[in-house]
């Protein structure tokens, strides 16, 4: 509807960037998928780094080793293992068995167990609907909410079982770092005390149609100061909760507006800095409405309030520290598109079958004929308005990259490349 | 916590000689360098065969991420510095890929099949895809059949590479295999019904029904007439014009009476002005009354757009003159806030002024 077509709108304007996107045209056509596909991999969460211990290693094909077992206690498991996950873990724990399996055992065991509850409760509420229709919100809400506690009810349990937080035993499975907002430096029922505060306040916000999903709509001036005051209070019921070393740590490691400091500010060069940015989000409630994060929030109020923000952190951090990190994000955006090139022209190359150099000479002379090359198209791209003239741009453009190819290695090697690059 | 040893089952009371006996019995026993002995170990503990695949998965994912992090040799950031997540070098991805492909060759021949790094993600942070929900849906024996079929094709795989790609042309025809995969599994039926709730264009028109109560007949004649229009390269690339043209279509296959209905319910600014309705306490009728001065300020604004008898200023004043008189109508109707909140679904107002200019 209206958004998707402002997508496609989005799409094309990428598409058709005047000048050095025509490079981009020839060789990275595909460049904005392959920028959501980046993302989607780091959704994923590939292997980042982490501070753990290195596992028990084994050999994974021993020539000599033998295959046969010589275990000699047949019923061994069975007395082992417990219904009960504590009586389980005791009796691993009392035969031996290292604490990293122990926790992988549990952890899985519990972590299925959970999991088959909350795809029963998700399936059952799908087929509840006639496939021609579709989930209420307020069901949708409900299953939201029916998973979350299912999550939490994991945490706790793994939590009072192993001693050790969930997040902890999956970075270490992973190999990620953990979460920096975890509340590892509480104890077991402080945690169970915030999340307590944490559910009432979730529920307070919804019951007032003032939860992030509301927000997703978009709220009024009234209801922005709702919510904040409603934030207002939920802290302040933290810090009664906490000592105020802790209230400190909670502020520094897992508030929303430490979350926002690490996430959308420069970051900080050191700690002390840090802590005094942290102020300013923490005086502007930031962290605390997707508005400040969202770029589609023109309402005048998230504007201003916005703009008072940098201000006052400008005066904080200077305006000279500001211009540098605005520097050091040029370079890191500038070496990443670097990283990025290379990335395609491997791709590229396997995908083509064609050598890497070949990639490379094709990329020199387009970059050469550049000039020449926007003077020709920079017109015919902007004037393209229509999905069928954007299309025969499109069509000239291929045959321009065509033509290059095949005067650098052939017609045959130069149809490959140009069919790679579009199928891309 | 369910025991996945059925021979266990009960064992919370078992007897202090047989804690005892199990006492006797050390870890070190069954420990091994070699995974396949661990295995074969664990076995003949009476291990069962879920928590040896359990106990060894995690130990070999664990393993291999440990060696994954060498390779990327990220430096460990304090908690007040900023996370980025660095791409590793094409020197690191070469490395890294092999690294994946080592993993999976191992564990396809300690498993029989590879174990998905995504699988063991979706169960330890409970994410539920809908592919999950469709499978729990059916009988169990058909789901698992249905997933034994679809792990052993590799099509979970192909997924997860697909997601990378993000290019909906490959999605389509990745169901389409799955379809014909899971044909010696499931009924016609139940094949129609999985294609359709996880079809893209099903579940959009799906959400944009929810003040439309479609009968099965007619949600079915609706993504007909969408693919129709989807395949016709006449049908106009204007939003706006698009939904004209469909509710066109819609009222031959419906009849005037309900492609009415359809035109006012589907329509985007009359579901967010019935939202805002909801939300702000307002009677329900408020939304058709927004949804009139909508139809009447379209048709206003189309045919000042092609009255050639008015200079482009007049045009302009004359659409100005009627964007006040609309929003003070609509004003009236919703007040301030409620129509804010219902504005934002269609910006009709604001586009519609834009188009009249050169």
């Amino acid at each position: 509807m209206a958004k998707s077509h402002g997508a496609k709108i989005k799409t094309m304007k990428k598409l058709f960037l005047p000048a050095s996107l025509l490079l981009n045209l020839l060789l990275f056509w595909t460049a904005f998928q392959r920028n959501e596909a980046i993302e989607n991999a780091r959704m994923s969460r590939e292997p980042q780094v982490a501070s753990l211990s290195v596992g028990q290693k084994r050999k994974h094909f021993p020539a000599t080793a033998s295959r046969t077992s010589k275990v000699a206690h047949p019923r061994a498991w069975s007395l082992l293992d417990s219904e009960d996950p504590k009586q389980l873990i005791a009796r691993l724990r009392a035969a031996g068995c290292p604490e990293q399996t122990v926790e992988d055992i549990v952890v899985i065991r519990l972590s299925r167990e959970i999991r088959s509850r909350a795809l029963q409760i998700a399936a059952s509420l799908d087929q509840s609907q006639p496939y021609w229709r579709t989930t209420s919100p307020q069901a949708a809400d409900q299953l939201q909410n029916q998973i979350r506690e299912l999550k939490i009810e994991l945490d706790e349990k793994v939590e009072s079982l192993l001693g050790s937080s969930r997040d902890k035993i999956r970075s270490r499975l992973f190999g990620w770092p953990e979460r920096i907002t975890e509340k590892n430096y509480l104890r077991t029922e402080q945690m169970t005390h915030l999340r307590e505060i944490e559910r009432r306040h979730l529920a307070l916000t919804e019951q007032k149609n003032l939860s992030d999903s509301d927000f997703s709509n978009g709220f009024s001036e009234r209801e922005r100061g709702e919510r904040l005051g409603l934030e207002r209070e939920k802290l302040e019921e933290i810090k009664a909760a906490l000592s105020p070393a802790e209230f400190e740590l909670y502020m520094a490691r897992s508030s929303p507006a430490s979350g926002y400091v690490r996430r959308y500010l420069p970051e900080a060069k050191s700690e002390e800095e840090y802590k005094r940015m942290l102020q300013v989000a923490v005086e502007f409630q930031m962290g605390h409405l997707n508005e400040e994060t969202s770029s589609n929030d023109d309402h005048p109020e998230a504007l201003a309030r916005r703009e008072s923000f940098q201000k006052r952190l400008q005066e904080v951090l200077g305006e000279d520290r500001i211009a540098e990190e605005k520097a050091e994000e040029e370079r890191r955006s500038q070496v990443a598109e670097e990283e990025d090139r290379q990335r395609s022209f491997t791709k590229l190359a396997e995908k083509s079958g064609l050598a890497r150099e070949e990639i490379e000479a094709f990329y020199r002379r387009v970059k050469k004929l550049e000039p020449e090359l926007n003077s020709r198209f920079d017109r015919a791209i902007k004037e393209a308005t229509t999905p069928e003239s954007r299309k025969d741009v499109e069509i000239q453009i291929k045959a321009e990259a065509m033509r290059i190819a095949t005067e650098l290695f052939g017609a045959q090697k130069a149809e490959v490349l140009v069919r790679s690059i579009d199928e891309d | 916590m369910q025991s996945s040893n059925s021979a266990s089952g009960g064992s919370t009371d078992r007897t202090q000689s047989e804690t005892n006996h199990a006492g006797a019995f050390k870890w070190k026993d069954v420990e091994s360098s070699d995974y396949r002995v661990y295995m074969a170990n664990l076995r003949a503990i009476g291990c069962p065969e879920q928590t040896v695949r359990d106990v060894v998965s995690a130990d070999l994912l664990q393993l291999f991420s440990d060696r994954a992090k060498e390779i990327r040799k990220q430096p460990t950031k304090e908690y007040w510095q900023k996370f980025r997540q660095e791409n590793p070098s094409p020197e690191q991805e070469k490395k890294l890929k092999l690294l994946s492909e080592e993993q999976k060759q191992i564990s396809k021949s300690l498993f029989g099949a590879t174990v998905r790094v995504q699988e063991m993600i979706d169960l330890l942070y409970v994410q539920i895809h809908a592919e999950d929900k469709e499978l729990a849906s059916l009988p169990k024996e058909k789901g698992d059949a249905a997933r034994k079929v679809l792990d052993e094709s590799g099509y979970f795989e192909e997924m997860e590479k697909l997601q990378e790609d993000h290019n909906p042309k490959k999605e389509q025809a990745l169901l389409d295999k799955k379809m014909d995969l899971l044909k010696e599994v499931l009924s016609p039926d139940e094949l129609k019904r999985l294609r359709i709730r996880l079809s893209r264009e099903a579940s959009s028109l799906r959400s944009q029904l929810k003040y439309f109560e479609a009968t099965e007949e007619e949600f079915n004649a609706l993504l007909e007439v969408r693919k129709k229009m989807s395949d016709d390269k006449n049908v106009p690339k204007d939003f706006y014009a698009e939904k004209e043209a469909e509710n066109d279509a819609v009222r031959q296959v419906f009849g005037e009476e309900r492609g009415k209905i359809y035109e006012q319910n589907s329509d985007l600014f009359y579901v967010w002005a019935r939202q805002a309705a909801e939300r702000y306490g307002l009677p329900e009728e408020s939304a058709a009354q927004a949804f009139q001065i909508k139809q009447q300020f379209m048709a206003e604004a189309n045919r000042l757009r092609r009255d050639e008898t008015l200079s482009l200023d007049q045009r302009k004043t004359r659409l100005s003159e009627l964007h006040k008189m609309s929003s003070f109508r609509l004003n009236g109707i919703f007040g301030t806030e409620a129509l804010a909140y219902a504005n934002r679904g269609d910006g009709w107002l604001k586009v519609m002024e834009q188009r009249l200019k050169p």
